[in-house]
């Protein structure tokens, strides 16, 4: 089965960096290199906002977040120990800072619904079908924890085992595989017998 | 959702549904991959569950505007110059960084390269014993300090809630002066006039503060 589609912005989609270079990065990074950091800035920038956006629901606070998180990444860049992999590193800092801020917030906000792209006037009734589908899985989406939001997106669409997002979380194996039953259950109450069906 | 942790365990449908949304992603372990394909050739709700779960995988990915990298970066390093936000590590904790990341074999040898050098520091710089320096216990003869021949020692072990300034005061009134001491168990070695030694271990007893008091000189022991 292919891993990731092309559109993904998957940890293990198309990247021109291998892991150990991204050891080097955080090296450099911890003697205050700026140009590794706008790298990893870079290299990184697509798939927290992906993740942030999808765990949020809220695209300006995940701007912040991602902001935020990528500050923590430069400060403490040197207590990086490269036993870990530095995507599941980055991933648990940005995890934490969402889930701080959420915190803080609010949660009656913006649906982030509001947010998908309206279907283009031409295109074919497929194209309208898909973007009603997808407006009803994001209004279904908000109905979750902000915790089972991550690990969908961390699974779906940034494609990382079950081990990894357990080390990102900072939980059990377990507890990740019931934040998805749960969250998995809930869509199918939300938006019909089964996500087939309702897609 | 729940708080409570379910166990996936059971049957392999049961196993095969937990496992799926990372069967659909490809991050399974081979054995479980073997197990989900095994049930999936024969579960016919499985493999419905399973196109679901691709299509949810596939579906969301092109609808979420991602926000120009460039911009962004630009925007936080202007954060870092305006808040002087240079990272966290000083020089020890970038030392320190430097450290873990170097190769085993190499922080091994400079292990060992310190601990010979602190070994020569020692000897070189370390405390000085007297040619004749010896450990001695509370029932032994006398101290190491040269005996006086108009003084005779005590043992005395003080409260240890007594505080100095009472210590000092008892020190005074028994002109004594501490020549050994404390050891393990607190006591101390007192150089007192030998006239007056049975005297003042009398009265250091009768003192508040003192626990227990002995004199060292042969002729008290029995």
């Amino acid at each position: 089965m292919a891993r990731l589609s092309g559109q993904r912005v998957g940890h293990g989609a198309a990247e021109d960096v291998a892991p150990a270079d991204e050891v080097d990065l955080m090296s450099r990074i911890a003697a205050e290199d700026m140009s590794a950091f706008e790298t990893l800035y870079r290299l990184y920038h697509p798939r927290l906002a992906r993740f942030l956006a999808g765990m949020t629901r809220r695209p300006m606070l995940a701007e912040e977040v991602l902001d935020d998180a990528m500050l923590v990444v430069w400060r403490k860049a040197h207590t990086y120990h490269p036993s870990a992999k530095v995507s599941t590193w980055i991933f648990a800092i940005a995890y934490r800072q969402a889930l701080q801020a959420l915190r803080k917030v609010d949660d009656a906000v913006e649906p982030a619904a509001e947010r998908h792209a309206e279907p283009s006037q031409t295109g074919p009734d497929i194209e309208l079908q898909q973007y009603e589908a997808r407006v009803r899985l994001a209004k279904a989406l908000t109905a979750l924890s902000a915790e089972q939001r991550a690990v969908i997106e961390l699974t779906y669409y940034l494609g990382y085992a079950c081990r990894e997002i357990a080390q990102i979380m900072d939980c059990p194996v377990d507890t990740v595989k019931t934040r998805m039953f749960y969250a998995r259950r809930r869509l199918k109450t939300l938006l019909g017998t089964s996500l087939e069906e309702a897609i | 959702m729940s708080g409570h942790v379910l166990r996936f365990e059971g049957s392999a449908h049961n196993e095969t549904d937990r496992l799926l949304p990372w069967f659909v992603n490809g991050t399974l372990e081979r054995d479980e991959r073997a197990l989900v394909e095994r049930h999936l050739a024969e579960c016919v709700h499985c493999r419905s569950e399973l196109s679901a779960l691709q299509q949810l995988q596939d579906l969301p990915a092109e609808a979420v505007p991602l926000p120009d990298a460039g911009a962004s970066f630009r925007r936080l390093r202007g954060r870092l110059q305006v808040r002087g936000t240079a990272p966290g590590a000083s020089r020890w904790q970038a030392l320190r960084h430097a450290w873990m990341m170097a190769p085993s074999f190499l922080r091994g040898a400079v292990a060992v390269q310190a601990v010979v050098v602190l070994a020569l520091v020692a000897a070189l710089f370390g405390p000085e014993f007297p040619p004749d320096g010896r450990y001695r216990t509370l029932g032994d003869a006398g101290p190491a300090t040269a005996l006086q021949g108009d003084a005779s020692h005590l043992v005395v072990v003080f409260d240890p809630h007594v505080s100095q300034a009472q210590m000092r005061q008892l020190l005074r009134a028994s002109q004594a002066r501490i020549v050994d001491g404390p050891s393990d168990a607190g006591a101390y070695v007192l150089a007192v006039p030998a006239a007056r030694a049975s005297s003042i271990r009398d009265a250091l007893r009768a003192a508040p503060g003192v626990t227990m008091v002995e004199r060292l000189d042969p002729v008290e022991r029995r």
